[in-house]
This record gives structure tokens, sequence and C-alpha cells, in this order.
């Protein structure tokens, strides 16, 4: 009685399935030309195009609607001012195209009145009216100098409340073109920056108010990030060594918890796809035997001449480079654990992030290498456990109430656990795109 | 460690002379992009590499895909052929890995059960089936114990290989074989394969 597993082998190891009309070699050969190695990076550069796409158009929407919003509520103060004074609106004016501070100030707002005076007494006159007193040109005269002297007093509020109306209107300025001029619309200050706590501290008295639906401490986070590493260490008194570079492409979805004061902890989900190209070249060492010969001829005398043939015989070591192409994908998951750090320097606010990553390579295929090694065509490597390392530093713009741009440069390190995969397990710089929402 | 082998570049496919071709011959003529030795290569060696994928994959469609995204692969790395295996042997093990990759979404989770190690296993029965009637067998078996048994009994791998090459514990592997051929058995006994 023989194992029945031979029957199986024996009978089908060899046998033949007729091909059927969907396969041809034709099919192969024109599945070549595709050329199909790099399709897999058009998905991830898409996602990088799209993200920027939206969150420029985001920004300019958002900046459109916030000068709208800026000149509404510039309207509404100056309506409140003039229930304080009448001449009230003029000198606002003035003062904001003159916003020098101090006692000199309020001299030069009353000289300027008095320069008005003409002004003044119609306008005294008006609110003489509207109070009903319109008996006596002494008590007018007298309800004048007393409303100036009011009108001087509210004038410092006004100018104090003004102040802010020039910050912003400085904010306005050139510096603040393009991708910055998202900040001017909350007149953001030289302070600690993030979220709900530090900006009710930065913005503006009207820009606080909308921020006032905003109470959860959490927002999500989404990242598009790409990064690559060169390398060219072929090395001929090696026995193996490499040469070329691998990329990769990760995507992130991130929860960030609010911790005020502008820290902020993240926890999400990443996957990334690698892809390694290049060469390796082995250095065989062979012992190799020299053989050369010469003729020499013996001359003796009185006897005839001797025509020998020596061979000299050497031994050496040559080294034997072969080389071959490189080509690998790995698919990986992981789970980022980090921080966010928000800082400004009063007109950018910049972001320094760090996380760390363990995951699992879930997928993996092409020539994967390691330092000694190489395993060809081979889709083995998975379900190994991954740390990667990647810190960030970038900028943080915000676009609304509700959604904020990041951009940042990433150095990131990764690897595989227990593995030491040549061209792997490596340092990568890179750059990163994405969204950050605040419900 | 790397043999690579020599290309001269002179030397041209004889390809015509198909009859006589050496597989040296082939693999040369193929890393030179010679069509007529890839052509060769796809008579000669498809059918045979076709029965492999068919016997891991779910569909016959799936097979064929992998009969293709195979060759692709072996006509692409045809370079990097090592010559530590006979070039069959090679690219069954590339189609192999990838019809695994294509079923891999299967999960394959079991351990080694005592009972199912000791059943009849004998060859009774078996003797009298064609290939055809085994494949048809085999392809009544559930995709892990189907796999397990494809890797063991008919490529010769070993259980640590195959825990390796698919991600499962030996104890899993060996379980997996013992429930295929106890299943292959009771197919056996319950007459099965005269309705196939």
């Amino acid at each position: 009685m023989t194992n029945p597993d031979n029957n199986f082998k024996n009978k089908l190891y060899d046998f033949e399935t007729p091909l059927g009309s969907n396969v041809s070699f034709d099919k192969v050969m024109a599945a070549r030309s595709k050329k199909p190695g790099m399709l897999w990076w058009k998905p991830a550069f898409l996602v990088v195009a799209t993200l920027s796409v939206v969150s420029l158009a985001a920004f300019f929407m958002g900046n459109t609607a916030g000068n709208v919003h800026a000149s509404e509520n510039a309207s509404a103060n100056t309506d409140n001012n003039s229930g304080i004074v009448g001449a009230g609106k003029q000198n606002a004016q003035s003062e904001i195209k003159q916003p020098q501070s101090g006692d000199n100030e309020i001299t030069q707002k009353s000289g300027s009145n008095d320069k008005q005076s003409e002004n003044g007494s119609t306008v005294a006159a008006s609110n003489a009216t509207s109070t009903g007193n319109t008996n006596s040109a002494n008590r007018a005269s007298q309800s004048q100098s007393t409303k100036q002297e009011k009108t001087a007093t509210d004038r410092v509020e006004i100018n104090h409340q003004n102040k802010e109306v020039d910050n912003s209107r400085e904010l306005d300025g050139a510096n603040y073109r393009g991708l910055f001029a998202g900040l001017k619309r909350r007149n953001i200050k030289s302070e600690k920056f993030y979220f709900d706590n530090a900006i009710s501290k930065a913005v503006s008295v009207e820009d606080r108010e909308l921020l006032k639906h905003s109470t959860t401490a959490w927002s999500f986070e989404a990242l598009v990030g790409t990064g690559e590493k060169s390398y060219n260490n072929f090395d001929s008194k090696k026995d193996f060594s490499i040469s070329g570079n691998t990329r990769f492409a990760q995507y992130s979805l991130s929860g960030l918890y609010d911790l005020g004061n502008g820290f902020a902890l993240s926890a999400g989900f990443n996957y990334a796809v690698n892809i390694g190209n290049g060469k390796w070249q082995a250095t065989e060492q062979r012992n190799m035997i020299n053989v050369s010969s010469h003729v020499i001829t013996i001359v003796q005398p009185g006897l005839p001449d001797v025509v020998k043939t020596v061979y000299d015989t050497v031994h050496y070591t040559k080294g034997v480079q072969n080389t071959g192409n490189i080509e690998y994908q790995m698919t990986k998951m992981s789970i980022p654990i980090g921080f966010r750090y928000h800082f400004g320097s009063g007109r950018i606010i910049w972001r320094a992030s760090g996380t760390v990553a363990p995951g699992l390579l879930t997928g993996s295929k092409g020539n994967l290498f390691n330092n000694s090694n190489f395993t060809q065509m081979d889709g083995s490597v998975k379900n190994k456990a991954t740390l990667d390392a990647r810190i960030a530093l970038g900028i943080f713009v915000p676009m609304s109430t509700h959604l904020n741009f990041v951009a940042e440069p990433t150095l990131q390190y990764q690897s595989i656990v227990g593995k030491k995969w040549a061209g792997y397990n490596t340092f990568m710089t890179g750059f990163s795109v994405g969204l950050v929402f605040k419900p | 460690m790397f043999r690579v082998l020599s290309i001269r570049s002179e030397q041209q496919c004889k390809c015509i002379q198909t009859i006589g071709m050496t597989e040296k011959e082939i693999i040369e003529g193929c890393v030179r992009e010679d069509r007529k030795c890839q052509r060769f290569l796809w008579d000669k060696y498809a059918p045979k590499l076709l029965t492999v994928s068919v016997r891991y994959c779910l569909s016959r469609e799936d097979a064929e895909d992998v009969l293709m995204e195979s060759m692709v692969k072996i006509f692409d790395k045809m370079q990097e052929f090592r010559g530590q295996s006979t070039l069959e042997t090679w690219m069954r093990r590339i189609v192999v890995n990838t019809s695994i990759n294509k079923i891999r979404a299967t999960k394959i989770t079991d351990t080694i059960d005592s009972e199912t190690n000791n059943i009849g296993y004998t060859d009774e029965g078996f003797d009298a089936m064609n290939a055809k009637q085994l494949m048809a067998l085999l392809d009544k078996l559930p995709i892990g114990y189907r796999t397990v048994f494809n890797l063991f009994a008919i490529e010769g791998y070993s259980h640590k290989e195959i825990s390796d090459e698919m991600g499962i514990d030996e104890g899993t592997s060996r379980s997996q074989l013992a429930k295929a051929r106890k299943a292959l058995q009771e197919m056996i006994t319950n007459n099965e394969h005269v309705r196939l």
C-alpha cells in the first residue's frame, strides 16, 4: 500500500489544463507592455492633488466670506460709536488713519474738533434737538461744551476700541497675502494658539463671538504624505550591496484631543504603501589559478640544447560581481499615537508633531532583500510587526472656523521588527499635507 | 551564492528548432526578450501552470488571472532566475505564490485535532481515478484544506514552508492536511467520485 498522496502527485503534477480563450500569449505580452509598476503611485498623487485643490478652494472661499464679515462688523461698530458722540464717526475714521496713541492723540483730536467747531455746533444742536432742549443758545453752548468734554472722554474709549481695529488693519497689509491671509480675519496675536482656548485669547472681539459654538475638545485630522530615500551603497568589497531608492505614500486619519496651551494628543489609523526600486550586487570571491608558461632553452657545451617549457602557477582571489534588479511593494497598516504642539510667531502658526506607529505588514511582493541575501518573487513576507516613528514641523493655517490646513515636511523612520531589510529600515524625508476639522 | 547565467549577446536563439531546445537556451532567449523563445516557453508550460493555479483558485477565472499575472512576472524576472532549481520548479513556485496571494483573503485558522489524524487514508479508490476526477475531487474541498493539501502532497512543501508561505502555524497546517485527507477519504467512501 502506498501513500495516497502520491496518487495525486503522480497524476496531477504534469497534468495539463487546456487554455481558455481568456488567456493567450499575446495578452501576456500586452500586459507586460503596460508597465504597471508605478500605477500605485498615481492614486496617492491624485489624493494629494485633490486635497490641495480642496484646501485652496476652501481657503479662498473662506477668505471672501471673512472680508464681508469684517466689513459688517466695522459698520456695526461705527453705528454704536455714533450713538456716543455725533462727530465720533469722523473722529474714529481720522484715528484709524493716524493710530498714534497717548495723550497727544487726545489733544490732537480735541484740536481737530475745535477746527470743526461748525460741524460740532451742528451736531450739538442736533443732539440738543434730540433731547428736547431747544430753548437757550447759552444752554446750547453749555451743552455743547459739556458734550465736547464728554466727547473727549468717550474718544479715549473709542480710541481704545479702535486700536483693535488698527491692529486688524495692520494685518491687512501686503505681508498677509496668499496662504497666510486667513490669519488676518482672526486678528491672531503673538500668543500660544490652539483651537478654542488659545483662539479665544487671540482673536478679536467679533470673531470670538463666532467661536462660542465650538465647545468640544476633539478634532479630526486627515493627512496624506509621501517620502523618499535614495541610497547608493554598491561596494565590491562586500558580499552583498544594494543601490536604488525607496518611496512611500501614507494615508492617515487621526482624532486629536485638545489639552490646551497648544498641546493635543492624537491617535488614529495609517495605511501606507512602500515601493523599492534598484539593483543588488553580489560579489563572489572566487579562488583563481593563473597558469602561465614560457619556454627556456638550456645550453650545455658539448651537448645538444634542451628546450623546456616552464609553468608558473599563481593562486589569487578574484571578486566576481553579479547584479540584478530590485523591485518590491509592501503595504502596511499601523496605529499612530502622538502629540501635536502649536505655537505662533504672531503671523504664522507653526505645528510640531511626533508620532510612533506600531503596525503590521499586510502584504508584499517583488524582490525583498536583507543585508546579505534577497528573496526572489516572494509574497510570504507579511503579518510582520512594524514600527514607525515620525516627526514633523510645518504650518497650520486656519481657513474657517471649522477647517484648518496643514502642510509639513516630515522625517520618518520605518522598520520591520526583527528584520533587517536593506533599503526598508531607514530614515526617509517627506512631505505631508492635510486638513484638520474642528466640529 | 548568486549565479546569473552568462548571456552571450552574439548567441542567437534557435527557437525555430524547438525540438531539442535546452532549458538554458529558453532562458537566454527570454532574457534577450526573444519573442519566439517566449512563445515557446508559453506553449510548453502554460497548460501545466494553469493546472497549478486551477488547483488553488476558487474559480477558473481567478486561475486564468493568476496564470496571466504569473507569466508577466516570469518574463519580467527571467534574468534573475538563479538556476538553483529547474525552470519549471521556479515557475511553479511563482504560480503557487501568486495563487496564494489571490486567495489570501480566506482566513485559515485551525488547531491540530488528534482525532483527524487517525483516519483510514488509503490509496484504495484513488488508484482508479484519472487526473480530471482527482482535480474535481480536490475542487470539492474547502479552500484551506485544498491549499494545504496541494502544497504538501503535490508541490512537496514542508509544513514549515507552508506555515511561512501562508502565515499560519505549523500545527494548523498539519491539521488542515489531516482534515483534507479525511475529507477525501470520506468522498471516496461515499462514492462521491462516481457522481463527479
